[in-house]
């Protein structure tokens, strides 16, 4: 994985930007989405903050693992 | 017929509530839009992000035509990263019902089971078709606006071929879900054979005449407008659907 932040700064950010930005819109939405809900289940759900860190470290995975798998384990559940 | 419907709008409630109509949307609109524009704009992309001294694009490459950025959406995008978040999304839809004592609470009623698969089927089915038609919709204009015309009657009919593979890939997912008891482990039964068959589909046309995913081989062909268009193809994939749905009947009361 490249952790040189600084090669941002390179960019050529007003020819990159057009193509980018509806897919960072959509990410952003993803990440809204999965924000709402967490914060609407906050007292309902196991461990939220560690939810919290994942969505918003993990790049479009995280949500949508959160989505999908985090807001069903729920405190006092068997099942889970 | 009446308790098809009631089970299948309860079905397409539940979707609604646990917003996976939203998310499930999203998720294929991203990837439908990423592939087009990385098609594009590989050459900036390449050039932006730097170390790459000495690479270079062919200048006579022919630029690639909408169909083929379509094919590639589809065949990159949806068939791999996407087929599995779609089965990681479906994978508990009768497990949790089992482990939680409503599929026995369901068939208390006059039910039969071949109501609550066909119901637990087609409901899977068109919430993710409703998701992935949205994101491959919109993932078509952005090829159309990038790469020139392609008449969306096609791309439509494309559509309609792919969805009796999503078809299959659900009617899978519910014959796992009666004989194994974890979701985690239906989800990874049925990915596998999902994939096992999207590789063995590409060996050759002959071959892929008895597979489920011949499917897409026929969808192959409508996208790119050749001429060796065989709806025999067809065939498989339905007496497959049919197996799979008549194996989960005779399993569910047993399990």
């Amino acid at each position: 994985m490249n952790t040189d932040i600084s090669v941002l700064y390179d960019v050529d950010w007003s020819a990159i930007l057009p193509l980018v930005l509806p897919i960072l819109i959509l990410h952003l939405l993803l990440l809204v989405v999965a924000l709402i809900d967490l914060y609407r289940r906050r007292d309902m759900i196991n461990h939220p903050i560690i939810w919290l860190i994942v969505i918003l470290l993990l790049n479009t995975v995280g949500p949508i693992i959160y989505l999908i798998i985090g807001r069903r384990m729920l405190k006092n559940d068997r099942h889970s | 017929m009446r308790n098809i419907s009631i089970l299948l709008k309860v079905e397409l409630l539940e979707a609604v509530r646990n917003i996976k109509f939203i998310w499930l949307t999203l998720f294929f609109t991203l990837l439908g839009v990423t592939q087009p524009l990385i098609d594009k704009y590989m050459e900036v992309i390449i050039k932006s992000f730097g170390g790459v001294e000495g690479i270079m694009i062919d200048p006579n490459a022919p630029e690639p035509q909408a169909n083929e950025v379509l094919l590639a959406t589809f065949s990159g995008q949806f068939n791999q990263i996407g087929l599995i978040v779609l089965i990681i999304s479906f994978m508990g839809m009768i497990a949790n019902e089992k482990n939680s004592g409503v599929q026995g609470f369901i068939f208390t009623r006059p039910v039969s089971s071949l109501e609550y698969i066909s119901s637990k089927l087609f409901g899977n089915w068109l919430i993710s078709m409703v998701c992935i038609a949205i994101g491959s919709f919109i993932s078509y204009f952005y090829t159309v606006y990038l790469f020139g015309y392609y008449p969306i009657v096609d791309f439509f009919l494309f559509l309609v071929c792919y969805s009796v593979w999503i078809l299959f890939v659900v009617s899978t997912a519910v014959l796992f879900s009666t004989l194994i008891k974890s979701s985690m482990f239906i989800g990874v039964a049925t990915i596998l054979l999902s994939i096992i068959f999207l590789l063995a589909g590409n060996i050759n046309s002959t071959l892929s005449l008895f597979l489920p995913s011949g499917v897409l081989t026929l969808a192959e062909s409508l996208l790119l407008q050749t001429h060796d268009i065989n709806f025999l193809f067809m065939i498989a994939p339905i007496v497959y659907i049919l197996i799979n749905v008549y194996g989960a009947k005779a399993f569910i009361n047993q399990v």
